[in-house]
């Protein structure tokens, strides 16, 4: 299904795809690539990102499927198609455009930047923190998967022990009883 | 990239059974141990706050869920089944409501923690990131059960919402449904926090 790029491109279409961008993992990427034509730490450029038609141009290529890129989602179409990298790179460019012109929209991607980051950093702080077991932790952890212990072994037996005593003491009270009744049944009819 | 030149789990997993339990199929438990140790613990951790103890959870978890794998149906699905099993251990664990630690106990954990302190980086960097690390963890601790997974497996492990919706054995539409409604929690989440922590 193809979908076109919308004319007038608002508020909600830049949050709409800023947050699909995010959602597909490309948000950093992205955004960090309209940074990095801004050297010079001055504004604009996000514009300088929407005019600059080879920038856009590798943006999506570098987001796409194939050698050494990515996939993207619905609203960002691949590269392995022309139609839909022009489309993916008409979106791009209105972003960028929207994203230099207005202000809460720059807020939004701020913010979205730092939960991503402070996700990210987060996340490579505990796996760096984060030991794999040791040989020998490994090992014994093995020796309780493989070797069987009896206390297992013991728990899977209880319940047909368990079965076969109960059964044992219905037929003790059962034989019990039924020698009580042929006694007192002697006793108060045969004499 | 690199899942393609390795095995797959259901490879893995397949070696174990067909090996059954007197053959030596050590090589193969410890690569599916190697490979999701850190998704487990963080998610045992983001919700148990003792390291040991979200180790000793997490131990448990690989342990019945490699004992139980001849009951596995769908062997592609084994992530998402060790994860439940994980999340259920530390639901457990939470439940039981153990007694705080001794004092022996604590002070252990102090000596180890200091020692590998000392070993490492300026005590200054480790402070910021055992900071950020313990912010998303708590954070992550309050999302609904089902989402934790979805976000450890895209930030941990970096999987696109395909291979996480390929282990989970989720559509991949749910996927991103799941990470969306997660990452909007988290920011809510980290949006509160950030007045209380400046």
């Amino acid at each position: 299904m193809k979908r076109k790029t919308p004319e007038s491109y608002g508020c909600d279409e830049a949050r709409q795809g800023l947050q699909h961008l995010w959602v597909e993992g490309y948000l950093g990427n992205v955004i960090s690539g309209f940074r990095s034509l801004d050297s010079g730490g001055r504004e604009g450029a996000y514009v300088d990102m929407a005019t600059d038609e080879t920038a856009v141009d590798d943006e999506v290529r570098a987001l796409s499927p194939g050698p050494g890129g990515k996939e993207l989602g619905a609203a960002f179409r691949p590269a392995t198609d022309p139609e839909f990298h022009a489309e993916s790179c008409a979106r791009l460019r209105k972003l960028a455009e929207h994203l230099d012109a207005c202000q809460s929209c720059r807020r939004e991607v701020e913010s979205l930047v730092n939960v991503d980051q402070a996700l990210m950093t987060g996340f490579a702080a505990f796996d760096r923190s984060t030991e794999l077991p040791e040989r020998d932790q490994i090992a014994t952890l093995l020796h309780r998967v493989v070797d069987e212990p009896t206390v297992r072994l013991l728990r899977r037996t209880r319940r047909s022990i368990r079965v076969i005593l109960w059964l044992c003491f219905f037929l003790f009270t059962l034989l019990g009883c039924s020698a009580l009744i042929a006694l007192a049944w002697k006793a108060l009819f045969e004499r | 990239m690199a899942r393609r030149t390795e095995k797959q789990d259901t490879e893995l997993i397949a070696e174990i059974l067909v090996a059954g339990r007197k053959q030596d199929v050590n090589d193969a438990y410890t690569t599916l141990l190697e490979r999701y140790w850190k998704v487990v613990v963080a998610l045992v951790r983001s919700r148990v706050s003792s390291p040991r103890d979200a180790e000793d959870l997490a131990q448990e978890a690989f342990v019945r869920a490699f004992r139980s794998l001849p009951n596995l149906k769908k062997p592609k699905l084994f992530l998402g089944w060790l994860l439940r099993i994980a999340q259920n251990l530390a639901t457990d664990h939470l439940r039981r409501r153990r007694p705080p630690a001794s004092l022996d106990r604590l002070e252990e954990e102090a000596v180890e923690g200091g020692a590998a302190w000392c070993s490492g980086r300026g005590v200054q960097e480790r402070l910021e990131q055992q900071e950020e690390m313990e912010m998303v963890l708590n954070a992550l601790g309050e999302l609904p059960e089902r989402y934790r997974a979805i976000v450890t497996l895209r930030y941990l492990k970096g999987l696109s919402n395909r291979e996480v919706a390929g282990l989970l054995g989720e559509p991949e539409g749910t996927i991103r449904n799941r990470l969306f409604r997660a990452l909007a929690k988290l920011r809510n989440i980290f949006e509160n926090q950030r007045p209380s922590r400046t």
